[in-house]
C-alpha cells in the first residue's frame, strides 16, 4: 500500500537519470534518500523498472538497509521484488552488500534467502562458483562457511543440524538435497554420482579438462582457464562456450507485423495479419489508462525507413508505439509529417517527404496538449535546429509544457549524439515496443500536478513493474 | 484527431538554360549542408528509357591499372554511368571513372582513362556487382580535367593534397580519407531526404553553391542522390567544418515574441527567405552564358562539355534536352 507522495520533479530527475549509472549522475545519493524518505514502498518497487541501470537498484537496496522510512518494509518484500529481475541482475545488485561489507541481520538474511531459495540457485553455483562463495562466506562468516564446510564433508548430527540452522532451512521444500548438492560443489568437496544438476559435474570436470567445460557460459570458461588452464587461448574458450546472442537488437511482434507490412508496400492488414488489433490489447493488457492529451508528432519521412538491417525498423515501431498509446492515454492528437496515407486511417504508410518537424510541433500545440511527443529518427532537414529554436521561443513565451524527442532505435547502443533536436528538449529513447512504459510514464507525469497523488503513483507503479509481453 | 503536415510550402518555379524543364522544391538542410530539391517540370521524351545505376552497373574486370571494363547488365535501357565514380575493395587497386560513360543495353564497354586512388597499393579489383562512391568535390574539378589521358597515377598527387587538407598526413590513398571520415559522412545519406519526382538537387555549403547534379529520371536520381550528398558534397561541407565556416540560413528571431501565431509566422518568413535566396542563386546560375563543347555521341545521346566562369561539368542530352548534368566548382578559390 502506498501510503505518502512524491514531487513530480524529483521523480522526473530520477527516471532522466536512471537510465546511466549512478556515478554519473549529480546529487544521485541524495536524490535516493529523498525518494526512498517520501514514498519507501514505491521507490523500493522502482527495483523492478527494466530501464534502470544495475548502479541505481544498488543504490535502492542501500537505502533499504539503511533508512528508518524503509524499515518497515519487510525482507520477503524485497525478496519477491529480487526475484522478478534477471537472475545475474540481482545477483548484482546483493553484491553490494559483500562489496561494502554490510553486515547485520536484514542483510545477511536477504541474501541467504535470496540464493539458497533460488530455484537456480545450483546452476547459479555451477557457473558463478568464486562470487557466490564471496556472498555466502561474508553473510556467513568465514567460520561459520568453515564449519558448513566440514559439515558437508563429514555427516553427523551436530552437522545436519548445524547445516540446518545455517543453509538448509532457507531450501525451498523438497529442495534440501539439490541445495546440498550446490553447496558440496562450491566447498570444493566431491559430488556424488548422480547430481538433479548436470552443470555442477560439467564445471567441476572443466576443472581437470577445460574441453569438458564445454557448454558452460563464456565468463565462467574464462574464469576457469585463468586459474586452472592458463595456456588456452581465448579463441578456444570462445569456442567451447555457450553461443550467445551478440546483437543487442530484439523486437516485439508487432512491430515485425508491420515491418512486413512496410517492405511489402501494404498500407492495410490483410488476412495474415487480421489478428493484429487482439495481438495489439493483449501487448497492452495491465496498463492503465492515462487520462491526458498527448500531442504526438509522427515522423514519417523518407529517413523514417531506413536501410540495410535497420531497414524498415524505426517507421514499424513508430507506428506500433502510436498504435498503443492510442489505446492507453484518453485523446491522443496525431500530426503526421511526411508518409503516403495519414497512419491513423491507413495501417502502415510508407515513410516519404522532407522532415519539417519544426512545422508540426507548431501544429500539435494548438491542440493545446498536456505534453507532446515528437517521434523520429532525429534527421530534421526542413531546417536542422528550428525545432529547438521553436522550443526556445515556446520557453520565452512562457509556454512551460514538456516537450520529448522519442527516438526509435534499432538497439540501445545506437549513437544520437548527432541526431539530437537540442539540448532543450530531452529524448527519450525506444528500442523495443515495450518501451511504451516509459512514454505512459511521461505522459502521467505531465498530466500530474507537482505531488503526484496517491492514485497516480500508483498507476506509475503499475507502468514500471508491468511486463508487457503476456 | 489527426492531421497531415510537411506539405510543399512553396509552389515549383521554373528555370531556365540547362535547369529548363526543372523546379526546385523546399530546401534542406543539415549541418553546413543545404540541398535543394530539384522536379521535373514534365518528363523529357525519351528520359524514362535510363536505368539506376546501382542496379545494373557491373564492374566486370580491370585489364589493367587504369582500363576498366563495364558492363550494363539491364537487357533493355540506356545506363549512364555518372562522372567519378569511384570502385573500393580489399586488397585491390581501387579505380574511379574521370567522365560520364553511356552504355547501351547489356554493353559491355572499355575505359582506358579510369585512374586509381589508392596509391601504391597492388591487385586488381575482382568481378562483381559493387556499389560505388562518387569522388569528393575537391579531387572531381581535376578528375574531369584529366579525362582521356592515360596516366593512371596521375590523381596521386591531388589526392594526397586533398587528404592533407583534412589533416591525414600523407599519401594519394582516398581511402585514408573515406575511413576516418566515414561515420560523419554517413548521416548525410538519411538527412537529404529524396522525394517522389525529384530528379536532381542542388548543393550548397556554407551558403554558398557547389555543384548541380541531375539524373534522367527519379529511380536514377533515388540511386545516385544519396552516393552524391554523402562523398562529393558532404566531403565539401567537412571541410567547411574544419576552416570554421558558419551557416546562412536566416536565423528565426525570438526578439519580443507575441504569441504561438507570430512565432509560426516568423519560421514560415526565415524559410522563405532562404528559399527565396536559394532560387534566385539557381536563376544566376541558370543564366550563365554556358560553354557547351561536344564530346561524344551514342545514338541520340550527346555528351557535352559544360564550362562558365568557375565552373566545368558535363551534361548528356537527347534532342537538345539535358538528361544527366553534373556540374560543379570549389568550395573556395584556394581549395
Amino acid at each position: 500500500m502506498i501510503t505518502m507522495t512524491i514531487n513530480k520533479q524529483l521523480l522526473l530527475a530520477y527516471l532522466e537519470g536512471r537510465r546511466r549509472p549512478v556515478a554519473q549522475l549529480d546529487g544521485a545519493a541524495r536524490l535516493h534518500s529523498t525518494l526512498c524518505e517520501a514514498a519507501p514502498l514505491f521507490y523500493l518497487r522502482l527495483l523492478t523498472d527494466r530501464a534502470t541501470d544495475v548502479s541505481h537498484k544498488r543504490e535502492i537496496l542501500w537505502n533499504w538497509l539503511t533508512q528508518a522510512e524503509a524499515r518497515p518494509i519487510e525482507r520477503s518484500q524485497v525478496l519477491a521484488l529480487l526475484n522478478t529481475m534477471p537472475i545475474e541482475q540481482a545477483l548484482r545488485v546483493l553484491e553490494l552488500i559483500s562489496d561494502l561489507r554490510l553486515n547485520g541481520h536484514r542483510a545477511h538474511t536477504l541474501v541467504l534467502a535470496f540464493l539458497l531459495g533460488h530455484p537456480r540457485f545450483a546452476p547459479l553455483a555451477a557457473t558463478r562458483k568464486r562470487r557466490l562463495i564471496r556472498l555466502l562466506k561474508h553473510t556467513l562468516g568465514e567460520a561459520t562457511w568453515s564449519s558448513v564446510k566440514r559439515a558437508l564433508a563429514t555427516s553427523s548430527p551436530e552437522g545436519e543440524t548445524l547445516l540446518a540452522r545455517e543453509v538448509l532451512r532457507y531450501a525451498p521444500a523438497g529442495k534440501e538435497l539439490e541445495i546440498r548438492e550446490a553447496l558440496l560443489f562450491l566447498a570444493g568437496l566431491p559430488l556424488p554420482d548422480e547430481v538433479h544438476e548436470p552443470l555442477l559435474k560439467i564445471s567441476e570436470a572443466a576443472r581437470r579438462n577445460l574441453e569438458l567445460g564445454e557448454s558452460l557460459p563464456l565468463e565462467t570458461l574464462l574464469g576457469l582457464r585463468g586459474t586452472y588452464h592458463k595456456a588456452a587461448s581465448t579463441e578456444k574458450v570462445r569456442k567451447l562456450s555457450t553461443p550467445v546472442q551478440r546483437s543487442l537488437h530484439s523486437e516485439g511482434e508487432l512491430t515485425t507485423t508491420y515491418k512486413d507490412l512496410l517492405k511489402h508496400g501494404q498500407p492495410d492488414l490483410d488476412e495474415k495479419n487480421a489478428s493484429f488489433p487482439e495481438r495489439l490489447q493483449l501487448a497492452t493488457n495491465g496498463l492503465p489508462l492515462i487520462e491526458g492529451r498527448l500531442a504526438v508528432v509522427l515522423d514519417l519521412s523518407a529517413s523514417m525507413a531506413s536501410s540495410g538491417e535497420r531497414l524498415h525498423h524505426p517507421a514499424a515501431l513508430a507506428l506500433v508505439m502510436v498504435r498503443q498509446l492510442r489505446e492507453l492515454v484518453r485523446e491522443l492528437v496525431l500530426v503526421q509529417v511526411g508518409g503516403s496515407e495519414p497512419a491513423l486511417q491507413h495501417f502502415s504508410p510508407t515513410p516519404e517527404g522532407p522532415s519539417d518537424l519544426a512545422s508540426g510541433l507548431l501544429e500539435a500545440l494548438r491542440s493545446e496538449p498536456h505534453l507532446v511527443m515528437i517521434v523520429s529518427d532525429g534527421y530534421e532537414n526542413i531546417r536542422q535546429g528550428d525545432v529547438a529554436q521553436i522550443v526556445s521561443g515556446l520557453r520565452q513565451l512562457e509556454i512551460q509544457l514538456p516537450i520529448y524527442q522519442v527516438a526509435p532505435l534499432f538497439t540501445v547502443a545506437e549513437n544520437l549524439e548527432q541526431r539530437r533536436f537540442g539540448a532543450n528538449i530531452p529524448v527519450l529513447q525506444l528500442s523495443h515496443e515495450q518501451d511504451i512504459r516509459e512514454l505512459l510514464v511521461y505522459v502521467l507525469l505531465a498530466v500530474a500536478g507537482e505531488a503526484l497523488s496517491v492514485a497516480e503513483l500508483q498507476q506509475l507503479q503499475q507502468i514500471l513493474s508491468v511486463e508487457v509481453t503476456p | 484527431m489527426t492531421s497531415m503536415n510537411g506539405q510543399l510550402a512553396t509552389a515549383p518555379r521554373g528555370f531556365s538554360g540547362p535547369l529548363a524543364g526543372l523546379a526546385m522544391e523546399q530546401p534542406q538542410s543539415w549541418g553546413l549542408l543545404d540541398v535543394v530539391p530539384l522536379l521535373s517540370l514534365e518528363q523529357v521524351p525519351g528520359s524514362e528509357q535510363f536505368v539506376a545505376p546501382l542496379q545494373y552497373l557491373y564492374l566486370v574486370r580491370v585489364h589493367t591499372y587504369g582500363t576498366l571494363e563495364l558492363q550494363n547488365t539491364a537487357s533493355t535501357g540506356v545506363l549512364i554511368a555518372p562522372m567519378h565514380i569511384g570502385f573500393f575493395q580489399s586488397g585491390a587497386q581501387n579505380h574511379a571513372t574521370s567522365r560520364v560513360i553511356l552504355l547501351d543495353p547489356n554493353e559491355k564497354l572499355i575505359a582506358d582513362d579510369c585512374f586509381c586512388i589508392q596509391q601504391s597499393q597492388g591487385g586488381f579489383l575482382i568481378e562483381a556487382q559493387q556499389r560505388f562512391i562518387v569522388l569528393p568535390l575537391g579531387l572531381r574539378r581535376a578528375a574531369l580535367g584529366s579525362r582521356k589521358e592515360k596516366s593512371f597515377s596521375r590523381l596521386w598527387d591531388k589526392i594526397e593534397t586533398f587528404n592533407q587538407r583534412y589533416g591525414i598526413k600523407r599519401g594519394g590513398h582516398l581511402e585514408r580519407f573515406l575511413r576516418p571520415n566515414f561515420p560523419r559522412l554517413l548521416p548525410l545519406r538519411h538527412a537529404f531526404e529524396t522525394l517522389p519526382r525529384q530528379v536532381g538537387a542542388a548543393y550548397f555549403v556554407s551558403g554558398r553553391l557547389l555543384g548541380v547534379e541531375v539524373m534522367p529520371n527519379a529511380a536514377c536520381w533515388a540511386d545516385m542522390g544519396p552516393i552524391l550528398t554523402m562523398y562529393c558534397y558532404g566531403a565539401a561541407a567537412l571541410q567547411a567544418e574544419r576552416h570554421q565556416m558558419q551557416p546562412t540560413r536566416t536565423p528565426l528571431s525570438l526578439n519580443a515574441l507575441t504569441g504561438l501565431d507570430d512565432l509560426a509566422q516568423r519560421l514560415a518568413q526565415a524559410r522563405q527567405q532562404d528559399a527565396a535566396t536559394r532560387l534566385q542563386e539557381l536563376t544566376i546560375f541558370a543564366q550563365y552564358p554556358w560553354q557547351y563543347t561536344p564530346e561524344e555521341s551514342k545514338k541520340d545521346l550527346q555528351i557535352m562539355h559544360m564550362a562558365a566562369q568557375e565552373w566545368t561539368g558535363q551534361s548528356v542530352q537527347i534532342a537538345q534536352q539535358t538528361v544527366y548534368l553534373s556540374v560543379f566548382r570549389d568550395l573556395k578559390d584556394d581549395l
